[in-house]
């Protein structure tokens, strides 16, 4: 039983909290508008200068192999979530990027390998994840979009729906159907596709947080065969141990851990100014954020040893942080009752604390959506994590 | 890296335990003894006393996997009573009752006096629990003061973990009793465990026992680090105590309504973990107080910047430089 950090570990943690640390007040609000002037995420934010400060601090790509990144362990990728998004450094092209550039590195050509990742290393090439569509939400092997070989090119042709950051990114990794004749899980291919090409058209679709997805509508794109990563018709198979890396990233827990911490100090030494419940409240929440942390924890270990439990380990902090920080940020705006007049986006507010209780009340309205709906995860602890039969 | 596994050791331990209490205190064994005229069972206890559960090291990790495992077969012994007081106040045969009366057999309680603590003859009326066994009505005005506040803190911090552990190994074998139930028992010509009705009220269970079992690791692990000596932080006894109260209720609930009619019977294991789960409950006094006492210590700076090792602090809760700055203050 081991929760301690190497002294690597503890080193590259200190190495990223220096990065925090420089952001001062002013920068942080610069970041807000810069994500904002894009539509940007605020829930999972990516300013596109954070992103250039990262890559000059050789934070992106860390667990890519060498000679990209260094090949660092699961653990050492997880600080770096925690401590970025645990901080509010706008910091999802970690976790975006990361994850498409390393199928790209495992499965690209060398070629493809050539061109995309320096590129990303430096922070100039981002990915948006092109996964689900009108008709494939929850049940994503319904997927349509077709990609049809001609020669040396595929023709896409389709649609995928709800694609963050597709309108910042350079690249979407789609996954499409290659083998006309296929169903569900077969015949599918993962294809970079280039987001200015001939016959992408990307349209804005805004959610509840106040920031903007996107629909991109591929009308015959012509996309190099070479742009497809591993065998024809394999791609669910990179799908799958994408989001096996995935897995103890926390949904919401590490956002709501910052913003109790942040309300901690705003009553430190006013305890006496809250009632009983509020206090009971802070107590519980306090308790649950770190059993939440457990959770993603042991998905994480389980993962890094490839057990077999660890599907269903991811599953259960997600399941577990999503629906939490969904209660603590209601909470957190009765105890700030003033964040219903704080509905900016918090760059020129007088109680930045309250505007953020305010976004985290709508944004976490989609984390129990986003990356598999609850009852999803309940479906894969039930089935892997348990052994129940499948439904009917 | 990190591993969320009970260390080699201890899993040799606990798999050693488990299989003695499989042959020993079984479901005929529990229900005897919640039959008996003192609710407890003197085989159990002599099995456990000469595996050497009564001279175990002042090992966190080692006690909070020992009582995982008496959690999960209901053992009727108060060894979680019993064992802080050896290691903490080195007396033996006393069991702990800060907050509500002790269990029947030992000789002694240690009870709160007016700056401390103290100890009491374990004498008095008995009644019996939904636990099965029986608590003392002990005289607790007949108490001397022997120890400090500051012992009674520690006293009190390993009792909430272990406390804490056997409900979590309650709770993990209740979850896996509604599996079992779940995958048998057919309605509509179908198992109903492919219900999701049912099955995502298993997963949220599971779900609710692991995490139980997670923070009570932690706990174990942050207690056994340098300085600790091997007492958990008072905030972490908290913690973990009154997440257990919340995690048992919520795995009782939910494995009975998946069960229905036959886990509801007298016959049906599901009572007896549901019945100890909610009785154990109510032995630490409720989670409310202690939720306010974790705010109190969150709050007040000097107390919070003391806590170590909470979510992913090394010591106390900070915030980053823009928040310090944007953020105002009260
Ligand atoms: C803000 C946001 C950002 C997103 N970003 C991306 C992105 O970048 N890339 C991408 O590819 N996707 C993205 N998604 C899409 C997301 O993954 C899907 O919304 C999600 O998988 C659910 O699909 P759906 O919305 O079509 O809902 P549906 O699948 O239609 O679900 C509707 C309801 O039915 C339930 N349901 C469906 N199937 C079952 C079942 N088998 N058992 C029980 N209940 C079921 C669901 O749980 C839900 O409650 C994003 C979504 C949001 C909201």
């Amino acid at each position: 039983m081991d929760f301690s950090l190497t002294d690597g570990e503890r080193a590259y943690r200190r190495k990223v909290r220096d990065l925090v640390q420089e952001v001062s007040g002013e920068q942080m609000r610069e970041y807000w508008a810069e994500q904002q002037a894009v539509g940007g995420d605020r829930i999972f934010p990516w300013a596109p200068s954070a992103h250039k400060l990262l890559a000059e601090r050789g934070l992106v790509g860390i667990d890519w192999p060498a000679p990209w990144g260094r090949g660092a362990t699961s653990s050492e990728n997880y600080i770096l979530s925690e401590e970025l998004v645990g901080s509010g450094f706008p910091s999802s092209p970690v976790t975006s990027s990361h994850a498409n550039v390393r199928a790209i590195i495992r499965n690209g050509t060398p070629e493809v390998v050539e061109e995309h990742v320096p590129k990303a290393l430096s922070g100039d090439r981002r990915y948006a994840d092109g996964l689900s569509e009108p008709e494939a939400g929850s049940d994503l092997f319904a997927l349509r979009t077709t990609a049809v070989r001609d020669g040396d090119e595929y023709v896409v042709t389709g649609s995928k729906l709800w694609t963050s950051y597709a309108h910042e990114a350079e690249y979407v990794s789609a996954l499409v159907r290659t083998d006309p004749e296929s169903t569900r899980h077969r015949g599918l291919s993962m294809l970079l596709i280039p987001l200015d090409a001939a016959g992408v058209d990307i349209q804005p679709v805004w959610v509840i947080g106040g920031w903007r997805v996107n629909q991109c509508f591929f009308d015959a794109v012509r996309v190099p065969v070479s742009n497809r990563l591993g065998p024809e018709n394999e791609g669910a198979a990179i799908l799958s141990a994408g989001l096996a890396d995935e897995r103890s990233l926390s949904f919401g827990g590490t956002d709501s851990r910052l913003l109790l911490a942040r309300l901690l100090h705003r009553f430190a030494g006013a305890a006496d100014d809250l009632d009983d419940s509020d206090l009971e409240a802070i107590g519980r929440f306090a308790t649950r954020l770190e059993v939440e942390r457990m959770l993603n924890i042991s998905a994480n270990a389980k993962g890094a040893r490839g057990a077999e439990s660890a599907a269903a380990a991811g599953s259960m902090g997600k399941l577990y942080g999503s629906e939490l920080a969904q209660e603590f940020a209601q909470w957190l705006n009765e105890l700030l009752p003033e964040s219903i007049y704080r509905t900016e986006w918090g760059v020129s507010v007088d109680d930045q604390l309250a505007a953020d209780a305010e976004w985290f009340v709508r944004g976490t309205v989609t984390m129990t959506i986003a990356g598999g709906t609850s009852e999803i995860q309940r479906n894969t602890i039930a089935q892997r994590g348990l052994g129940l039969p499948r439904g009917a | 890296m990190f591993d969320e596994r009970w260390s080699d050791e201890t899993r040799e331990v606990s798999s050693a335990l488990r299989s003695l209490l499989e042959g020993t205190c079984d479901e005929p064994a529990v229900r005897a003894a919640e039959s008996s005229a003192d609710g407890r069972s003197r085989e159990v206890e002599q099995h456990l006393r000469e595996f050497g559960l009564h001279d175990l090291p002042a090992e966190p990790e080692l006690l909070a996997a020992v009582s995982v495992e008496l959690g999960r077969s209901l053992a009727p012994v108060p060894w979680v009573e019993l064992t802080a007081v050896r290691i903490l106040l080195d007396v033996e045969d006393a069991v702990y009752a800060l907050e509500s009366d002790p269990p029947a057999g030992p000789g002694s309680a240690v009870v709160a006096t007016a700056s401390g603590i103290g100890l009491v003859a374990n004498q008095g009326e008995r009644e019996r629990t939904a636990a099965g066994d029986f608590l003392v009505r002990v005289d607790r005005g007949l108490a001397e003061q022997r120890w400090g506040e500051e012992d009674a803190q520690k006293l009190r911090a390993l009792t909430h973990m272990l406390a804490a552990a056997r409900v979590s190994g309650a709770a993990s074998k209740l979850v896996e009793i509604g599996v079992t139930y779940a995958k048998e028992r057919q309605a509509f010509g179908r198992s109903i465990g492919s219900y999701q009705a049912v099955a995502h009220k298993l997963a949220d269970a599971a779900t609710a026992a692991e995490g139980l079992e997670l923070i009570v690791k932690k706990t174990a692990w942050l207690a056994a680090r340098d300085g600790a000596n091997g007492v958990p932080q008072p905030i972490f006894g908290l913690m973990t105590w009154s997440h257990a109260v919340e995690v048992g209720r919520l795995v009782a609930r939910n494995v009975h309504q998946c069960m229905a009619g036959f886990g509801a019977t007298l016959e049906s294991p599901a009572q007896l973990y549901s019945r100890r789960l909610r009785s154990w409950a109510l032995r630490l006094g409720r989670p409310g107080d202690a939720h306010r006492e974790i705010a109190r210590i969150l709050l007040t700076p000097q107390r919070r910047d003391a806590v170590e090792g909470l979510w992913h602090e090394e010591r106390g809760v900070t915030v980053p430089r823009w928040a310090r700055e944007l953020d105002v203050t009260v």
